[in-house]
């Protein structure tokens, strides 16, 4: 893996150390896959003992594993990596509606908000969905409520090129990171008497550092 | 019946498993997971009337 690529992809281009063993995410990936193909024999081996037997209680013993035991655990590994994945730039760009967004994000060349977040590793991963959600329990729930609004409007077609932000930006995603930090505090565009106005909203950090995006050409 | 839902729900989940996109993660929210409790239910009543047949319940 060149670091040529690296600097081209951020986020996914980390030269990984000796020994690399996978994250976390990876390995409940697998152990996901692993217990359903686990619950899928199980199921076959009932299905085998279903039509020999006579006595189905064997069956039955089956049945119960293959039916509620793992159909459990890997829905829970099917929600942890649903949910997750969803967060991915990769999911964003999976409607057609949001791929000149993410490929200005991704090009190296864009001074838009979004890109030199993307291209300086500000943000190391899930940078659309970090960017796009309110911090905390109800921002996440929000943010997949939305999530959900959005493939509603992609399936049946019920929006408009170029796309346009459902609700007003807010600072607070912005200063989450920001604020608090020597390069904020002492910025000439950031003087003690404006600071306030951002943090309660009166002033959108976006009325200096838009734009945001700039896709070159929207498709439906 | 149930091993089959219970089956078609399975592949589902492991298509999600291997690569997340809004497609699967929509077929595993609204397809895998019913199908998943009908296989249940259906298993559920069946092992219940089994019980009942052999006076154990």
């Amino acid at each position: 893996m060149s670091l040529a690529w690296a600097a081209g992809a951020p986020g996914e281009g980390v030269i990984l150390p000796a020994g690399w063993i996978g994250t976390t995410e990876q390995w409940a990936q697998g152990l996901g896959i692993a217990l359903a193909l686990l619950n899928l024999v199980v199921l076959a081996l009932a299905w085998r003992r279903l039509r020999r037997a006579d006595d189905t209680r064997p069956a039955h013993a089956l049945l119960f594993i293959g039916l509620l035991v793992l159909p459990i655990v890997v829905i829970f590994f099917g929600y942890s990596q649903g949910m997750t994945g969803m967060e991915a730039v990769r999911a964003c760009g999976g409607c057609h509606a949001m791929t000149t967004h993410v490929a200005d994000l991704q090009d190296p060349a864009s001074e838009s908000l979004a890109a030199v977040h993307f291209k300086n590793r500000y943000i190391r991963t899930d940078q659309c969905y970090t960017c796009h959600s309110d911090y905390g329990l109800l921002g996440t729930f929000s943010a997949k409520i939305d999530g959900l609004r959005h493939v509603v409007h992609h399936v049946a077609g019920s929006y408009t090129v170029p796309i346009k932000i459902a609700h007003p930006y807010s600072n607070i995603r912005c200063l989450t990171c920001h604020a608090g930090s020597q390069k904020f505090m002492k910025s000439d565009g950031h003087p003690a008497e404006l600071q306030p106005q951002l943090v309660l909203g009166q002033e959108s950090c976006l009325t200096c550092h838009a734009p945001a995006h700039t896709p070159k050409e929207a498709k439906r | 019946m149930a091993i089959v839902l219970a089956a078609i729900g399975l592949v589902l989940c492991i298509w999600l498993l291997v690569q997340v996109t809004w497609y699967n993660f929509v077929a595993f929210m609204l397809v895998a997971q019913p199908l998943l409790l009908a296989a249940l239910l259906i298993f559920v009543v069946v092992a219940a009337r089994d019980l009942k047949r052999r006076g154990l319940l």
